[in-house]
């Protein structure tokens, strides 16, 4: 008998221990959903707003509904907000700080990405570790309460809409990315086109001057590689993929890849944000503008510059007589490598033959 | 047959010439080597011949001294060609001639049937004249595609940005080519063929073997014999 009383002792025990969690649950999660109450009771007013001493005017309003529909939203303000206890606040609550849980190891299911580390080596990273408070922070990409996945359309960061969260504060190069032929193509919603991130990184942006940069000059050809060398996405846009081989076997391309910097790049000649299409009067490889664009580099460029092909591959006829002259050479090359081989083989027949006929008599 | 200790020899090349031809070899060895570098950039051997020159700042030093040596040789040549009466002769004996497609058609036809008799040769052999002409038209193709080629901003203000490709392909192909006969050719003439190996002394010494010199320019061999010069 004893072991059956035992067992229910045990078993009550468990279910008191698993009540008491289940009930300290529901207690925290009351807790918090009532401190939820309790900030929207000033946060959850339209147009909640405070003027600091400074004469700065803070938005305070905070639409619940945006945070519920997140990958936020089993959480709570005070799980961000973790330095707000009273109201009225006696000091300003602090920015939120993601890595509270967003930390290697956590409990939380946070994820924990490399990501985190390579923000703090980026430009954006270093800056705001200097004290910058311009620097943006993760939140100032990523939405504060309606945050999303970047592969969620409706996301800040989703790839269509990446290039307005950039140009908050990069409005100048928004404004010439929106009109380039790369920012053309996006708001037409072709995926393919690249937004900033896809040449400048996303969390691992970084000085054009720093040398592990991908837009630094020894690394734009490869960025730029990336798309413009696969045919299959090229072909659907009429560019041909060959100008990075073609670029790659100039000799601006061969002085780039034995580290000489000074040699241009693709952005070199087509610029960075401002591209445009060889057909457009404003492209800086527009004919008309060639002489300006390669006089960055060669002083005194003229219109010569401009007469002849930039990307010129000798292997295909639309180079022209550079093609024919290269194939002749071929031809040549080869057949005189069949000659002298000829030449060579009837040589040392020969020999063998004289040799042989020699000690043949030699021998009876 | 005579011991290899007492035949005699005979002058192939003066010190002047030897001197030339060491400084041609430099040239293009000079030039063949920092130039395939470039022209082969993307290889393993090619990487490590232009780190060795010091990159390529280094090789584009490496060729352009080679170049600079390669058009002194040639400005020499023509020179003393047109000043030196030796000189002349040998130019004289250069001049490839109608005899020299037959010797060279009689050769082909002796070492593919064994019939008749092993052409006899001058001064110079039909196939070393036609390696001294295409040494020497390449030296000018060469030389006037690498002017081209050496500033591009002077050129391009001249010139057609068409032109300067196309004086590259020149200049790129006709060196590939040049390589490859040097390479083969030369080498077997010189330093495999008709008893040479491992190489004909004479650009060292300047003298040849008596029965080399006689089997390889016997038709030379029998003028100067009688006392004659051909």
């Amino acid at each position: 008998m004893t072991p059956v009383t035992t067992l229910p002792t045990r078993l009550r025990r468990a279910l008191l221990v698993l009540g008491l969690a289940l009930a300290a649950t529901c207690l925290a999660v009351a807790t918090a959903a009532q401190e939820d109450v309790r900030c929207l009771s000033c946060h959850g007013k339209p147009g909640f707003k405070k003027t600091l001493p400074s004469g700065k005017v803070l938005e305070l309003f905070v639409d619940p509904t945006g945070l519920r529909l997140s990958v936020h939203k089993d959480k709570h303000c005070v799980d961000c907000h973790a330095d707000v206890g009273e109201v009225p606040h006696p000091s300003l609550p602090q920015k939120v700080n993601c890595r509270r849980c967003h930390y290697s190891g956590n409990t939380s299911g946070a994820p924990q990405l490399e990501k985190y580390v390579e923000f703090e080596q980026s430009v954006h990273g270093r800056a705001l570790a200097e004290g910058n408070t311009k620097a943006p922070a993760c939140q100032d990409c990523h939405g504060d309460h309606f945050i999303l996945p970047g592969s969620d359309p409706r996301s800040e960061v989703s790839h269509k809409n990446l290039p307005q969260v950039c140009g908050r504060c990069h409005l100048e190069i928004f404004g010439e990315y929106e009109a380039s032929v790369h920012g053309k193509a996006l708001a037409k919603g072709i995926v393919d086109a690249p937004v900033c991130t896809n040449c400048h990184g996303e969390h691992t942006i970084r000085k054009a001057a720093d040398p592990d940069s991908s837009v630094n000059a020894g690394h734009v050809a490869n960025t730029c590689a990336q798309c413009h060398a696969k045919v299959v996405i090229m072909e659907k846009y009429g560019v041909k993929a060959e100008q990075v081989a073609t670029y790659q076997e100039s000799f601006h391309g061969i002085a780039n890849e034995f580290g000489v910097l000074t040699a241009a790049n693709c952005a070199s000649c087509h610029t960075a944000h401002d591209i445009l299409p060889e057909s457009d009067p404003r492209s800086s490889v527009n004919a008309a503008n060639i002489p300006k664009t390669c006089g960055k580099c060669h002083p005194g460029a003229n219109a010569n510059f401009a007469n002849g092909r930039i990307h010129i591959n000798a292997k295909d006829r639309s180079a022209g007589i550079v093609y024919w002259v290269a194939l002749g050479f071929k031809i040549l090359t080869l057949s005189t490598l069949c000659g002298l081989f000829i030449h060579i083989g009837l040589d040392l027949f020969r020999k063998a033959k004289n040799h042989k006929k020699e000690h043949g008599e030699a021998k009876p | 047959m005579t011991e290899k200790g007492t035949v005699g020899t005979v002058e192939r090349m003066t010190r002047a010439q030897r001197l030339v031809h060491l400084a041609l070899m430099v040239a293009v060895l000079m030039l063949v080597l920092s130039g395939l570098a470039l022209a082969y950039h993307d290889q393993g051997w090619a990487r490590a011949l232009i780190t060795l020159m010091g990159g390529l700042g280094g090789r584009n030093v490496v060729h352009r001294t080679g170049a600079v040596l390669l058009v002194l040789v040639f400005v020499y040549h023509v020179v003393a060609t047109n000043v030196s009466a030796r000189h002349q002769q040998n130019a004289l004996a250069s001049v490839p001639k109608c005899s020299d497609v037959k010797a060279g058609w009689a050769g082909f036809l002796w070492r593919m049937t064994g019939k008749g008799e092993a052409p006899k040769y001058g001064h110079y052999t039909p196939m070393q004249k036609f390696q001294y002409w295409l040494i020497f038209l390449g030296c000018l193709l060469m030389g006037l595609s690498g002017v081209v080629l050496w500033s591009p901003r002077v050129s391009l203000e001249l010139f057609p940005k068409s032109f300067f490709d196309l004086m590259l392909v020149v200049h790129s192909s006709e060196a590939q080519w040049a390589f490859i006969i040097l390479l083969v050719w030369h080498l077997w003439d010189v330093h495999v063929a008709s008893g040479n190996f491992p190489m004909n002394p004479a650009w060292i010494t300047g003298r040849m073997r008596e029965d080399l010199y006689r089997a390889q320019h016997e038709g030379e061999w029998e003028s100067m014999q009688k006392g004659t010069k051909e």
